[in-house]
């Protein structure tokens, strides 16, 4: 789980990353999840199991995505695995976050080695892997979606070289 | 009627109906809704933005999609470009709910790309339960697409879409993702190439082609446009050499595949015979809704049998209306012969022959 979170931020060159949990990483800021949010943005915000452990997930994610420049990281609970019990997820958390952005990973982890070919399986994966990795993850780019949509921002921004 | 009848009994039913002549009892199974003419493309081979009418609005659409009895299974959901329409995702939805099909199919030309990025998400999220085939029209490759498609960088815009539905695919494994590519004297020479680069430049699901063709729908009745019957046999012997190569694991693009097996050498036959080779459901197992409301048996003839506005948006009555019949008359009388995929798909369902082998297609036993 660590590794993935890693290899995303890396991949976004993460220069600043919040955490709602330190089982995720001991980043610069951890805050709780029924706890204050910070004003100022960060590259990159890293979630744990927000429908299961916070009230209201359906507005609190969309709130850390807007901290977020560049990504979203999301792990929760695997609802497709059985004995999970109830999940408020499922499609659910699918359309609140490609409401907050556009969805670019979607990742199975920690099935069983036996079961699984690596710790971390990407979507689409198979039926073994889905009903039996505990968690899975998304990875919600936060910046503008269209390439038209970055132009008018940088536009906006007073950044736009280009003809 | 309920949509509990199952499938097999309910063509059984059309079989009946076009065998005695007598009105359908049932609604049709195969519905496409064209929800706008506008389109900000100029193709080469149609000229549908021309036409200028008063769009159905959400509402009306609210009221109408009800008395269609949840009977369609396959609705098409076309245009012009139907990502002109801001609502587009709320009229999908109304689609899912009320009609409840299995399959949702849209046919995309990518050029509102902001638009496409705003809404397919959406629709995405409102299909979930059906299958969600996104079919992108590719009718070459590179800037050669955008000249016949009459739009700049339009191909570019294609693969930013093709991207997003492939990330769409992660988390919403209903979505499929088909290109389409329409023969024409145009492209017919290229297609093995446009095949091949298509495939490893978007990696669908699937990949179909259709000719193109005179329709009154599309206002290219006078357009030179459709590829001689040898150039078209030539194109899609190299489809179906494909296909049987590379079949899919993903059961709703095999199945699309064994439809085509079928339907690339029925289309052939049809252009070279100019008859109906096997018998035509249009207005019976398959309907055609325009923009404005007008009910149509096909989108070739777009003859209409009544417009749903003018019964109080119950589709019921227009499609057991006695211009409805009329329609069904004539083709039943094979006044008419085309290759219109979308018809054709269930024409092969209603014919024994045909269906059997689009099964053995399916299930891998064709040789």
């Amino acid at each position: 789980m660590h590794g993935f979170v890693e290899r995303v931020a890396a991949s976004y060159e993460a220069g600043s990353m919040l955490f709602d949990s330190a089982l995720l990483g001991n980043g610069p800021q951890t805050v709780a999840p029924d706890g204050e949010l910070p004003e100022q943005p960060v590259d990159v915000v890293v979630s744990l199991a927000a429908p299961e452990r916070v009230t209201g997930w359906q507005e609190y994610l969309p709130r850390l995505a807007r901290l977020a420049r560049k990504a979203l990281i999301v792990v929760a609970r695997n609802a497709e695995r059985p004995g999970q019990g109830s999940s408020p997820e499922g499609t659910e958390l699918a359309g609140v976050l490609w409401a907050a952005g556009r969805v670019r990973e979607h990742a199975y982890l920690a099935a069983p080695r036996m079961l699984a070919p690596a710790d971390v399986v990407h979507a689409p994966a198979g039926r073994l892997v889905r009903r039996s990795a505990p968690f899975h993850a998304f990875v919600v780019d936060t910046r503008p979606r269209s390439r038209q949509a970055r132009r008018r921002l940088r536009v906006a921004d007073g950044t736009h070289g280009g003809a | 009627m309920s949509k509990r009848l199952p499938l097999l009994a309910r063509l059984a039913g059309y079989r009946v109906a076009h065998a005695t002549g007598a009105a359908p009892r049932q609604l049709p199974v195969n519905l496409t809704v064209s929800v706008t003419y506008s389109c900000p493309s100029r193709c080469a081979t149609c000229d549908i933005w021309q036409k200028k009418v008063d769009d159905l609005s959400v509402d009306e659409y609210g009221r109408l999609f009800p008395t269609l009895e949840k009977v369609p299974v396959w609705v098409t959901v076309s245009g012009g470009d139907q990502f002109v329409r801001r609502d587009l995702d709320e009229i999908v939805r109304l689609i899912k709910t009320q009609i409840e099909p299995g399959i949702v199919n849209i046919p995309m030309n990518g050029v509102i790309t902001e638009r496409i990025f705003d809404l397919l998400p959406k629709i995405a999220h409102h299909t979930v339960g059906a299958q969600l085939v996104l079919n992108l029209s590719v009718d070459e490759i590179g800037e050669a697409h955008d000249r016949i498609r009459g739009a700049d960088r339009n191909f570019e815009k294609l693969q930013q879409v093709a991207g997003l539905i492939h990330d769409l695919k992660k988390t919403y494994p209903h979505v499929v993702l088909g290109v389409h590519t329409v023969i024409s004297k145009l492209n017919v020479d290229r297609i093995p190439d446009i095949e091949r680069e298509a495939r490893t430049i978007f990696r669908p699901d699937s990949y179909i082609a259709e000719v193109a063709e005179n329709r009154v729908e599309l206002k290219t009745m006078d357009k030179d446009i459709t590829p001689s019957v040898a150039d078209f046999r030539r194109a899609t012997a190299h489809l179906r050499n494909v296909i049987r190569a590379n079949r899919s694991s993903h059961p709703v693009a095999r199945l699309v595949e064994s439809l085509r097996l079928e339907y690339y050498e029925l289309a052939a036959r049809i252009l070279e015979e100019k008859r109906q080779v096997i018998e035509c459901y249009a207005g019976i197992a398959s309907a055609h809704l325009a923009p404005d409301g007008h009910l149509w048996g096909c989108c070739i003839r777009a003859e209409s049998m009544g417009n749903v506005r003018d019964h109080g948006y119950d589709f019921r009555v227009v499609w057991n209306g006695a211009v409805a019949d009329e329609f069904r008359r004539s083709v039943k009388a094979h006044e008419c012969a085309c290759p219109l995929a979308n018809a054709s798909y269930t024409n092969l369902l209603l014919d024994a022959p045909s269906l059997a082998r689009v099964s053995a297609h399916l299930v891998g036993i064709d040789g």
